[in-house]
């Protein structure tokens, strides 16, 4: 919200230096934003009221005048002009040489084409005061001469920009903010702006105009008045460089005035033709299905009944609270106008605005909820102007469609509560005085609030807000809870999932973050069938793009895009893992979304063995076990891809799928629900290997090439019994002193007891067993 | 052979040695085995007994003399060669070591746990829950108005018209005290949602943290003594917080809380941090709004007070680290994420 200051001082007077006012403001919930300057930077003396006293023909220039101006000095002053708008007797603005001019140059005394120019006539333009530059402003006739402009103009405007919260529509207005401005300095406000201008003529309203509400839940107020022998044409340049500085344009008087009366009150009005209004009635209605509009925009519009019109007999001349039909539009010539005060709907209108694509300066107050009983002053302010403005007639009569209006909440407000809440002390005069600013009245030991906001304010801690923050929070004191019961710590799901990190981190893995959604060609590039089930996505209803549309159901592939990119950007070994959640449709309320931990090496080193020993230093860290076994994933290299533990898939990718990611280095990944990564209640007990020493043996074994070492460690296990402590694969062989199709594992194997130093004896009679077992279940035979 | 000359002759050979294989060749020389004052001893035997026992010193004091010349100058020749070989060993120990590789933990959950940390010390559990959840839970439960900006198709991303991606983290302060009878005192870090243009400062996806304290007893008092506590544990001991009045749905009353600038000097000139106001916006946060009280069981809204606080961990990221643009932290650029330890 732009907020000139001569505005705001016509509402509320203060002597606090604008900068200051800002920052009260600011610490008070109305968050001043920017502060700017248009018009004139300094010097504002030399900028005069003058009157013309003779224009003549510039002797050597078509385009030019000569003019005698005063501008209340003895001596009038010869001033050339290009302007031609004009005739001797005309009021102008008019700047000295020597001033400065808004677009920053210093206006120096000129020749030109031969004759002297003692200063010069302004256009509103040249002023900041509106973008018109067709001609020289021509002032009110009752200015007198030498007057400074200042004081007919706001010619040095600052504009205050405030960034109003959602739930304070009535602050989209310059009276709002007065209201703020009052509260905050504990100075007066001005009573509502506008005052009723006579009515004219002995016709009536009822003549004109008949009007019907046919939705009241949209519409909850219909009001209008009719103005004859409207006058449509440019406004003056006060309203003009109000409705500028407050970043509005200037269309026209009639526009003007609704536009004004929205940014000094907030309650957006409507003006139309009302020649133009076919039957001479209006009906408040929904939508026909289908039915269609040509806003002001120039765009046609599709409608449905979930919109609401303001309706001829025939057909709509607008789509209530976003914008005018173009064909009800007021031109130069309109006559008559019907200008309708109402109140639609916030979520009506914010449904209609979101379906329709239309945000106007209107429907951002409208769907915010506004007060239905700002309707009669916004007439009131409204009529004046017309009258003033346009030379208009009031005709006498209004019309005003309401059923039961919201009612004024009277709301307790305890102090000890208040100051339980905030932590701070109040004393009843400062309440009172705070709440009495804000337009509370004190009714029998309640609080009676606003109309302007009952829809916000209807609940004791809405009070305790109101006289918090207007009082000033930057009062609270800091104190330190009492909670002597709170226990801080991480749930087990949260130190998991930084134990999983702290481990990954140190086997050399840098943490990634990537993106949750993905895109419809994921599936594709992963290479899944058709009933792969991370093919079945949770679907965002509302995408911001089609590589959005979907949730993932993997988390490696984001890291995929992380390699190329490391890839592309020179590196030659990228080794990253990420933490977090996939989305996966099921019948309960939510979708499933476990955290997964995703890990993937790429480049230099990358391979099944590498991103294999990750994942075992990592389950070997947190105590579990992750079996691996071999299954064919189709995004995977087709022999070296596994599951891991339960659900989890570990292996090199497939080399299609690379290239999918633009990726040419050998890559590997694994990924697994965290859940699988619990150890469990069960915490690591001590075993003794210390004080008896375990005796170590060595065998390697010719196997059959498909008997997997898994097999062979199972069957040693099996054999050897408890004096077993661990058999760990350490070397693998296959060449011609094996033969064809076979190949030698070597195993370390290694015999402990807990309560005693084995014997030779003992360790050979177990070896021994193993050698055996392998030789029968697995046809291995001992190698030389 | 004369004792004395074989004395003189023979500490001036010891100390002639260079190395210790020259003083092993003198040793040999002096007392080898075929040495002349080995012979000379061993022939003692055979001169008659009266001379034996003078001749008998002599030679043996000279022996001693040269064994204990030799062993000096063994020491004095192994410490010199010691001293040589250590000189040799000599490196140049600007040059780096041999490389470990290692990880770098990614900036959000760096920034998360610093700040998480703080929390759990002032007796904060911390929990996480889904991303996707139930308007109930992202809006209604947290007396978002049906009207609330937040929740219009443009701002939110929808599932179902039941189920959106969470905008924030608050989904959290339902889902707690759903599960857990008051007192509440909870912290939360997760992946929320917005609908917004990525520029500098926005991603659709982004980390909000998140705190909920409810309590007998609580004021916006305590909010701020907490806020401040954590200000200081991330921004340095000298911070200060400051409360400016705000609207959020589901705190009343709400505020936006701003902390010293960390970068400056405060003194208006120009700062990356504060832009010269002296205060940076970090977070907001406010009175639970007792309208949450009905949405949950046994929580009763005479009886308790609470606060709750929430904030974009990348935002306190970039504001720590000087990083321009956000987005940035999900691109995994391992050129930007080891600059962070």
């Amino acid at each position: 919200m732009r907020v000139p200051v001569s505005w705001l001082r016509e509402y509320v007077s203060f002597d606090t230096p604008v900068e200051e006012l800002g920052e009260l403001l600011s610490m008070t919930g109305t968050k001043l934003e920017a502060i700017s300057q248009r018009g004139v930077p300094a010097g504002e003396e030399l900028y005069l009221v003058g009157r013309v006293l003779t224009r003549e023909q510039h002797p050597d220039a078509d385009r030019l005048s000569v003019c005698t101006v005063d501008v209340g000095e003895q001596e009038p002053r010869q001033i050339v002009c290009g302007a031609s708008n004009f005739a001797a007797g005309a009021t102008v603005a008019v700047v000295l040489p020597g001033a400065t001019l808004p677009d920053g140059t210093v206006l120096r005394k000129a020749k030109l084409r031969g004759v002297e120019s003692d200063g010069m006539m302004l256009s509103e333009r040249e002023l900041e005061l509106s973008q018109e530059h067709e001609g020289i402003m021509l002032l009110s006739d009752g200015a007198v001469p030498g007057t400074t402009l200042s004081e007919v103009l706001p010619i040095a405007e600052r504009v205050m920009e405030f960034e109003i919260t959602s739930n304070r529509p009535d602050c989209l207005s310059v009276y709002g903010v007065a209201r703020e401005v009052s509260a905050v300095l504990d100075a007066d406000l001005a009573g509502w702006p506008g005052s009723e201008p006579a009515a004219a003529g002995d016709d009536s309203i009822a003549d004109h105009v008949s009007a019907r509400i046919e939705a009241p839940d949209m519409c909850p107020r219909w009001a209008a008045r009719v103005f004859a022998d409207v006058t449509v044409g440019p406004s003056p340049p006060w309203l003009k460089a109000r409705l500028v500085a407050a970043g509005m344009r200037s269309i026209s008087n009639v526009v003007d005035i609704s536009n004004y009366v929205m940014l000094a009150l907030g309650e957006p009005t409507h003006a139309f033709d009302l020649d133009l209004v076919a039957g001479r009635e209006i009906i408040v209605r929904r939508a026909a299905g289908g039915e269609t509009v040509v806003t002001l925009d120039g765009q046609q519009r599709t409608l449905d009944p979930d919109v609401l019109v303001i309706a001829d007999r025939d057909r709509p001349s607008a789509v209530a609270g976003l914008m005018g039909a173009e064909w009800s539009e007021v031109s130069e010539r309109t006559t008559t106008v019907l200008l309708e005060c109402a109140n639609f709907d916030g979520p009506t209108t914010q449904a209609s605005s979101t379906r329709l694509g239309l945000r106007t300066e209107g429907s951002t107050r409208w769907e915010k909820g506004l007060d239905p009983h700002l309707v009669p002053h916004a007439m009131t302010l409204a009529s004046q102007l017309m009258v003033e403005l346009c030379g208009a007639r009031l005709v006498p009569g209004t019309i005003d469609l309401h059923g039961d209006l919201p009612s004024q909440p009277l709301v307790p407000l305890r102090r000890e509560r208040l100051e339980h809440v905030i932590g701070l002390s109040y004393s009843e005069q400062r309440i009172g005085a705070v709440l009495g600013r804000l337009g509370y009245e004190s009714v029998d030991g309640r609080w009676r609030v606003p109309t302007w906001r009952a829809a916000d304010t209807w609940r004791e801690v809405d009070l305790i807000e109101e006289v918090a923050r207007i009082d000033g929070v930057w009062k609270v004191p800091t104190l330190m809870p009492p909670h002597a019961d709170a226990v801080g710590g991480l749930d087990p799901d949260v130190r998991l999932r930084r134990r999983v990190i702290d481990v990954l981190l140190g086997t050399g893995l840098s943490e990634a973050a990537t993106t949750t959604f993905c895109d419809e060609g994921l599936a594709g590039r992963l290479r899944l069938p058709a009933d792969d089930p991370r093919r079945r996505a949770v679907r965002v209803a509302n995408p911001v793009g089609a590589d959005q549309a979907l949730l993932r159901t993997v988390v490696f592939p984001g890291l995929l895009v992380s390699a190329r990119r490391n890839l592309d950007a020179g590196r030659e070994r990228v080794e990253l893992f990420e933490t977090g959640r996939v989305m996966l449709p099921s019948d309960g309320e939510i979708p499933l979304q476990p955290v997964r931990v995703a890990a993937m090496v790429a480049g230099d080193g990358a391979g099944f063995s590498r991103i294999k020993g990750i994942a075992e230093a990592m389950a070997a860290a947190l105590g579990v076990s992750l079996p691996v076994a071999a299954l064919d994933e189709p995004f995977l290299h087709p022999g070296r891809s596994a599951r891991l533990g339960e659900g989890g898939l570990l292996g090199e990718l497939h080399p299609l799928v690379a290239e999918a990611y633009g990726i040419e280095a050998a890559v590997a990944v694994f990924e697994i629900d965290l859940a699988e990564l619990e150890r469990g209640g069960d915490v690591p007990l001590y075993r003794d290997v210390v004080t008896y020493p375990p005796v170590r043996q060595d065998i390697a074994v010719v196997l059959d090439g498909d008997v997997t070492a898994d097999s062979l460690l199972a069957v040693i296990s099996d054999a050897a019994g408890e004096l077993l402590s661990s058999a760990e694969v350490f070397d693998v062989y296959e060449g011609p002193q094996v033969g064809e199709g076979r190949r030698s594992l070597a195993v370390h194997l290694v015999f402990q007891a807990g309560d005693r130093t084995l014997t030779d004896a003992e360790a050979n009679a177990v070896r021994e067993r193993i050698v055996a077992a392998v030789s029968e279940r697995l046809g291995g035979e001992l190698r030389a | 052979m004369d004792p004395d000359t074989v004395r003189s002759e023979g500490l001036t050979a010891i100390a002639a040695a260079g190395d210790t294989t020259q003083l092993e060749q003198a040793r040999i020389a002096l007392l080898g085995r075929k040495a002349p004052l080995v012979l000379a001893l061993r022939e003692l035997g055979d001169l008659p007994p009266d001379q034996r026992g003078a001749r008998g010193k002599v030679l043996n004091e000279v022996r001693q003399a040269l064994e204990a010349a030799l062993a000096a100058r063994e020491a004095e020749l192994r410490a010199a060669e010691l001293d040589a070989r250590l000189r040799r060993d000599r490196l140049d120990v600007t040059l780096p070591g041999q490389p470990v590789r290692r990880g770098h933990a990614h900036l959000i959950e760096q920034t998360g746990r610093d700040i998480l940390d703080v929390f759990v010390g002032l007796g904060y559990r911390v929990s996480d829950g889904p991303e996707v959840d139930t308007v109930h839970n992202t809006f209604d439960a947290l007396n978002t108005p049906v009207t609330h900006p937040s929740r219009q198709w443009t701002d939110t991303f929808y599932v179902s018209p039941e189920l959106v991606l969470r905008t924030h983290t608050s989904t959290m302060q339902i889902r707690t005290m759903q599960a857990h009878p008051p007192p509440v005192y909870m912290a939360t870090m997760g992946r929320c949602y917005r609908r917004d243009t990525p520029d500098n400062t926005h991603t659709a996806v982004f980390t909000q943290l998140e705190g909920l304290a409810v309590d007998r007893g609580l004021s916006l008092a305590h909010l701020k003594g907490t806020l401040l506590s954590f200000a200081r544990e991330l921004f340095g001991a000298d911070r200060e917080v400051r409360l400016r009045p705000h609207y959020f749905p589901f705190t009343e009353p709400s505020v936006e809380v701003d902390v010293s600038c960390f970068n400056c000097a405060r003194d208006g000139s120009p700062c990356r941090v504060c832009r010269g106001e002296g205060w940076v916006e970090i977070l907001g946060a406010g009175m639970v709004d007792p309208a949450l009280f009905d949405h949950v069981e046994g929580y009763d809204a005479e009886l308790l007070t609470g606060y709750a606080w929430g904030m974009g961990v990348e935002r306190i990221a970039a504001l720590r680290h000087a990083i321009p643009d956000i987005r940035m932290l999900w691109e995994n650029d391992l050129r930007v994420m080891e600059q962070f330890g």
